[in-house]
């Protein structure tokens, strides 16, 4: 195996079922990067630690010292809501136009990726006049005729009669429909999407590590992400009905980054709240932002104005927890082989985002002797 | 003074050592050098810090900020050659 990855994905093949699924997280701890720091310091360092939600981490790392008593200035309003959707949309387009069509065999898209990319990170966030949201939106609509996509989710119209082009959005969608194995008699346990004082009722004090790195609500592993948010959207709905959870997630992402654009075209008509904070029992703060892979949160409790415990629940480690949504959907599922198998558990730990480089590792125990 | 830790998608600059035909480049993290993508980042040149994730270029830092964060990297005992290979395919 190749030492590459963060995220490591090992899994066992009996000839008939994945007999078991097991997930290895070899990523570099970051303990004691904001230890000891002040409030100030460690919301100056945050924004810089992390290479892909940096405005999410930062917005987090703000809010939830402001939350513990600590700073003045805390974020909010459209600028801030603003910076996290424009982040959410370069994080989407990622996924839909690098990872996705690299997943299926296909060329990724470099060069929309690259302009669509600079445009969102130089525009920075969508102020009064600001273009490139609906620039994208109309992109957007040429990729995804919303009425075939829709049709295809229903299972109204067969997948081998769209006429899109291979390399679309939609293009992608059809072969992921057409592919993607039914998941049934399993579960689905979404994290809801709560305000940070539900957060830090259910807490109470600022989480240890072992919960940070496995995450579980209620005793379970639970879903983040853009399937958890748009599950009850009727598109989505009706892929879930079928048990089509890899095009479900898929599905939902391109839900996600349409609202995340219309949003961003019309501030007013935005009535999510992305982001809040609230104070900890015990007198530290937390804090939630919602972001492209999920509900991020932040905890704090400061001693004599420095920091003496932080904590970072990100919604990688909700969506790999050892009994999350990745075991649960292939540990005992029977597929046709084992490259079945094992593109299976590639596309779903894809569709669960998580935001570092992973590996999927299929060991048939029939071919070791 | 309890501690915490969190693993997560380290922003390690990496510094530029040679631009390459068709918008790639030359990183060394640590002493490891991978190529990359530059196509996401304007206007870099060698010599200069940049963050990569996944074999891209996502933004250039300046100097004095790349080397303040290299420095809390290194305070905290993560191996920036070790993360050379978790951060380019």
């Amino acid at each position: 195996m190749s030492p590459a990855a963060d995220l490591s994905i090992r899994a066992r093949w009996d000839g008939q079922r994945v007999s078991e699924v097991t997930t290895v997280n070899l990523r570099p701890q970051g303990a004691p990067l904001l230890r000891g720091l002040t409030a100030a310091e460690a919301c100056e360092r945050v924004p810089r630690l992390f290479s892909l939600c940096s405005a999410a981490q930062g917005t987090a790392a703000v809010l939830a010292c402001t939350a513990a008593g600590v700073g003045a200035h805390a974020p909010g309003g459209s600028a801030c809501a603003a910076q996290l959707r424009a982040e959410m949309v370069r994080e989407h387009l990622w996924r839909l136009l690098l990872d996705w069509p690299a997943a299926l065999g296909r060329p990724a898209r470099r060069e929309v990726f690259a302009d669509s990319y600079r445009r969102v990170r130089t525009a920075g966030a969508a102020g009064p006049g600001a273009t490139w949201p609906a620039e994208v939106s109309a992109w957007l609509e040429r990729e995804w005729p919303a009425g075939v996509a829709d049709e295809l989710a229903a299972g109204e119209r067969h997948a081998a009669t769209d006429t899109g082009a291979a390399d679309t959005l939609l293009g992608v969608f059809t072969a992921l429909i057409e592919e993607d194995r039914p998941t049934t008699g399993t579960d689905m346990q979404w994290l809801p999407q709560q305000h940070a004082t539900e957060w830090a009722r259910a807490f109470g004090s600022v989480p240890p590590p072992a919960f940070c790195m496995q995450p579980c609500l209620g005793g379970a592993g639970r879903e983040t992400g853009a399937l958890a948010r748009q599950a009850r959207a009727p598109a989505v709905a009706a892929l879930l009905g079928r048990g089509q959870r890899v095009a479900a997630r898929y599905r939902a992402r391109v839900l996600d980054l349409q609202e995340c654009l219309q949003s961003l075209a019309d501030p007013s008509a935005d009535g999510t709240a992305l982001c809040d904070a609230a104070v900890l029992p015990d007198g530290g703060g937390i804090a939630r932002v919602e972001t492209a892979r999920g509900t991020l949160l932040h905890a704090v409790r400061l001693e004599h104005g420095r920091i003496d415990d932080y904590a970072i629940v990100a919604p990688t480690e909700w969506n790999l927890h050892p009994d999350g949504p990745l075991v649960r959907e292939t540990r005992g599922h029977a597929f046709t082989g084992l490259r079945a198998a094992q593109r299976h558990l590639e596309r779903l730990a894809l569709a669960l985002d998580p935001c570092v480089a992973f590996e999927v590792s299929l060991d048939d125990v029939n071919t070791r002797y | 003074m309890s501690t915490r830790s969190f693993a997560m998608c380290l922003a390690i600059p990496a510094r530029v050592v040679e631009l390459l035909p068709d918008g790639c480049g030359r990183v060394d993290l640590g002493g490891v050098r991978k190529t990359i993508s530059l196509e996401l980042v304007d206007g870099v040149g060698v010599g200069d810090y940049v963050i990569v994730h996944v074999g891209y270029a996502l933004t250039r830092l300046d100097t004095g900020e790349a080397e303040r964060t290299l420095a809390t990297f290194a305070a905290a005992g993560i191996d920036v050659a070790t993360a050379a290979h978790e951060i380019t395919p």
